[in-house]
């Protein structure tokens, strides 16, 4: 099957006053499984329906496999989209469904139910081609949706949010199914949700998009753990925020002073000596005791509120010199803290990072 | 979001599906509507009209007693009629909407509209015969010796009124039932949980909640009352005219195209200042 | 107890007022049919026994005849023209956007805000301006204009977003414009233009001022049954009243089985 890059290129899309997307550039490699990851109206499905043809966008263009589709409709395009209520034709069966697209290319009914037939097999529903929408589950619809955009071999497929309206265990089981079809299939995949566990779970590639700009872009590891704003820090899991002023910088570590206390940073980045700047730290990085790994002493802090979360303890704590700093830690499975305990805060050098104000 | 598509604005497709629709209703709808008030200013000639260009045929409407009675009476029969239509109409709504189990309600509700569904003339037809000198009610009315002589209820403003309330408790029926199984069960519910007797859920919760309907029936009624010519005609006769039986007789007997269009445009603007009373009432409901 | 006993007095009240009404709405039209079975020459009390001999004069009477010909006619094709305009004017507004959609819906219905006989005479003064015979085509062209609003009002409330997407999808996987409405929206939509088709033909068929304005020689039978009337009261016209409010019932009962019986699982 063929695949092909995308290529974004200053795009802007208005409606009304209101700025869906603001100058966005993004390439996608051909090949690629990416995930637009934002809140809704970042511009995440905005972006979707450029790509797809639906909406021409009032500035930039895009071209895929190296040929500009700006203007192309989207029948013309060498992609497809799996729509997020499915859009299955109600009054056609399973097969013909899938094999709309083919019927639209002139292909053959032999030829169409022989490919429609192979797509059902590849998303686990084969044989089922006789049945009407109405009489599969919501999990099943899901796969028909993907056979269908499927079928007509796009080189792009795009997927608008297409596990929100499954169970929180159908939609895990859907994550591992669509990441193996797309293994399979080689297609590039561009696939919009507003679930970051959903997109680190399928992702070789996080967009993290928010206002109509992208605050980041790179693998799920890298999102994660080295977030480069403070939106995406914040979107992708839980993160606390300590104020802070680099002192000074040697071989490549910060020495930041907060009000916590003064700490080592590794990885300084281009930031000076005198940056007001922002320190993110995830709840895992915090440690409730000195160790040989050099700790740092964040000072102490006053549990506010637990719950406990089957692998773990989530406390809320607020620390006793510093009333402006809130944090959320691990604590251990074991072990009964209560609201009202006083814990040491310590982490290591490796795992804050320096964000802006 | 979902996805949305705006294609460019240049597109001429749309126009496609939209102009036959469109180019039918100017060319038989506003073309003849807009024929009709330049007639209006014309003036009949024996058999030829004439483009005089003046207001007459509006100033004969304020000149002449029996057209501003016609008005007048096409007014009151249809303020009586919409009146009573809704005080018979929604008990009977409420009745199929509360009381009648849910898979009868339908049934119920088809056969409280089936004679709906019978031309205007054959109606007032049949009305004619149950109201005749010697027709069912008064022959059973004489039968148990209620009265001695025959009422004259035919061709009676009674009879027009009987005529028109029938098929409009049928129309307002649908309206208001339609309105009353659309509010969630749980608003009673609640109202009751909070101590609100039936009396107080129906006037606090359900009367309010259902007023939109009650006024959407009640402009339809209107709309369709005071433009009717064939109930009033067959039912009501030549005593008491409505504005449409005036309006016909312009046409029929002197093919008086001018007087007819002043006459039928002067119904139209009550019925518009009707509307947008109705429309500024309602969009107040709402606010 | 109290609250109960009630409860029971409301709903005798409501049993006694409901069948009140409901003999009200069924008096005339049984009046109408049992008399139209009338043995006798007058159709009021009493009855004096079953005879089907007025709807034998019924059927014998060429006129009549050609007169419900007529009417079958004019409702089928006024109300495919009605339906046709109607949903394709609904799918563009529906799906594009277009300069002054607002202007183009309010313009589209606004023949249902005028009283039939308004819309009949515009016509018939236009008609006889241009020299357009009175006619049974002149009748259909006004059904026409009274049906569209309605089938557009309906067929446009039917029209959601996820028959849109559907249409997104199939136009994604290379349908062109056609086959986008023949072989989705249409298929899709086919609940509320069955509906809108049915509802047009019952209200063309049952349609009198607009025929009696518009048709000459050739009319309707809504028309040939006001001719009737002159007469006097008369078996013979309970009995074609009759056939009329009988067709108007299966049309009604077609749709509220066919339709509104499918709609209702989905």
């Amino acid at each position: 099957m063929t695949s092909a890059g995308i290529d974004i290129r200053g795009v802007t899309q208005r409606f009304g006053s209101f700025v869906a997307l603001d100058d966005v550039s993004l390439q996608i490699g051909q090949g690629e499984f990416a995930v637009l990851l934002g809140p809704s109206g970042s511009g995440k499905t905005t972006l979707l329906s450029i790509v797809g043809g639906f909406l021409v966008p009032q500035a930039g263009n895009v071209s895929i496999g190296g040929e500009d589709m700006t203007l192309v409709p989207p029948a013309k395009r060498p992609t497809t989209t799996v729509f997020q209520d499915y859009a299955l034709f109600p009054h056609m069966t399973i097969l013909a469904n899938v094999g709309f697209g083919l019927r639209m290319r002139g292909v053959g009914r032999r030829e169409r139910d022989r490919k429609a037939e192979e797509m059902l097999s590849l998303v686990g529903l084969g044989g089922q081609g006789r049945k009407k929408p109405h009489e599969l589950s919501g999990g099943q619809r899901q796969r028909v949706a993907l056979a269908r955009s499927l079928a007509v071999d796009p080189a792009v497929l795009l997927l608008d949010e297409p596990l929100g309206a499954l169970d929180m265990k159908l939609r895990r089981q859907m994550q591992e199914e669509l990441k193996r079809i797309q293994r399979e299939v080689g297609t590039t995949f561009v696939h919009v949700t507003h679930d970051q566990e959903e997109a680190m779970a399928i992702a070789d590639r996080i967009v993290v998009m928010n206002g109509g700009r992208i605050e980041d872009d790179g693998p799920p590891e890298r999102v994660y753990l080295r977030p480069r704003s403070r939106f995406s820090a914040d979107f992708m899991g839980l993160s606390c925020f300590l104020a802070g002023t680099i002192a000074h910088i040697e071989a490549g570590r910060a020495r930041v002073l907060t009000a916590a206390g003064d700490i080592l940073v590794e990885e300084a980045g281009s930031w000076r000596p005198g940056d007001r700047v922002t320190l993110s730290i995830r709840p895992e990085h915090f440690h409730t005791e000195p160790g040989e790994d050099g700790r740092q002493s964040l000072g102490q802090a006053v549990v506010e509120s637990v719950s406990f979360l089957g692998t773990h303890h989530q406390a809320k704590v607020r620390h006793t010199e510093d009333d402006g700093f809130r944090a959320t830690v691990l604590l251990p499975q074991t072990g009964e803290p209560r609201p009202g305990d006083r814990i040491g805060l310590w982490v290591r050098p490796d795992t804050p990072v320096i964000l802006g104000r | 979001m979902a996805i949305v598509d705006r294609r460019g604005r240049g597109d001429m497709r749309p126009w496609a599906f939209v102009a036959p629709a469109l180019l039918w209703t100017i060319a038989f709808f506003c073309v003849p509507f807009a024929v009709m008030a330049v007639v209006s200013l014309w003036e009949r000639v024996g058999t030829e009209l004439v483009a005089s260009w003046s207001f007459a045929n509006y100033a004969k409407f304020f000149a002449r007693g029996h057209f501003l009675q016609a008005m007048l009476n096409s007014l009151e029969v249809t303020l009586i009629v919409t009146v009573l239509s809704i005080l018979l109409a929604y008990p009977l709504a409420w009745i199929l909407a509360e009381k009648v189990p849910p898979r009868w309600q339908r049934i119920g509700l088809v056969c409280a509209i089936l004679p709906f569904w019978t031309s205007y003339v054959v109606r007032s037809y049949a009305w004619v015969l149950v109201l005749a000198n010697n027709g069912v009610v008064n022959q059973a009315l004489q039968g148990v010796g209620l009265v001695d002589e025959p009422l004259s209820l035919a061709n009676s403003r009674t009879a027009t009124i009987i005529g028109f309330v029938h098929f409009f408790v049928m129309l307002l029926t649908l309206t208001i039932y339609a309105n009353l199984v659309q509010l969630p069960k749980n608003y009673r519910r609640a109202a009751a949980d909070l101590g609100a007797g039936s009396v107080a859920t129906f006037v606090h919760i359900i009367l309010p909640l259902t007023l939109p309907g009650i006024m959407v029936g009640a402009f339809l009624t209107f709309v369709l009352c005071i433009g009717d010519y064939i109930t009033p005609q067959i039912l009501g006769g030549n005593s008491e005219l409505v504005m449409p039986q005036l309006i016909m007789l312009q046409i029929g007997r002197r093919a008086d195209f001018p007087t007819a269009s002043a006459l039928a445009i002067l119904l139209m603007v009550v019925v518009t200042l009707v509307y947008v009373a109705c429309a500024r009432w309602l969009k107040l409901e709402r606010a | 107890m109290r609250a109960g006993q009630g409860m029971r007095i409301g709903n005798i009240l409501a049993a006694f007022y409901a069948a009140a009404i409901y003999g009200f709405i069924f008096l005339p039209v049984v009046v109408l049919v049992l008399f139209s079975f009338q043995d006798g020459r007058f159709p009021i009390p009493p009855f004096q026994g079953f005879s089907l001999r007025w709807y034998e004069e019924l059927l014998a009477d060429r006129r009549l005849t050609a007169a419900l010909v007529n009417s079958v006619f004019v409702a089928l094709l006024s109300s495919a023209a009605a339906v046709t305009l109607g949903f394709l004017a609904a799918y563009g507004l529906a799906r594009f956007r277009l300069p002054g959609a607002g202007l183009q819906k309010a313009l589209l219905v606004a023949p249902l805000t005028v009283s039939y006989l308004i819309i009949g005479m515009g016509l018939l003064i236009t008609f006889n301006a241009i020299g357009f015979p009175r006619s049974l085509l002149a009748a259909g062209i006004g059904h026409v204009v009274i049906n569209m609003p309605l089938c557009f009002a309906i067929v446009f409330s039917q029209m959601g977003e996820h028959q849109a997407n559907a249409e997104r999808a199939a136009r994604d996987l290379g349908a062109r414009e056609w086959q986008v409405l023949a072989l989705v929206t249409v298929p899709m939509m086919w609940p509320s233009l069955f509906a809108s088709f049915f509802l047009s033909m019952t209200f063309s068929w049952d349609e009198f001022i607009i025929s009696f304005l518009l048709t000459r020689f050739d009319v309707t039978l809504p028309v040939e049954i006001w001719n009737m009337l002159r007469s006097g009261l008369n078996p013979k016209t309970n009995a074609a009243g009759s056939l009329v409010f009988g067709i108007s019932v299966v049309l009604v009962l077609m749709l509220e089985l066919t339709v509104l019986r499918r709609r209702r699982p989905a």
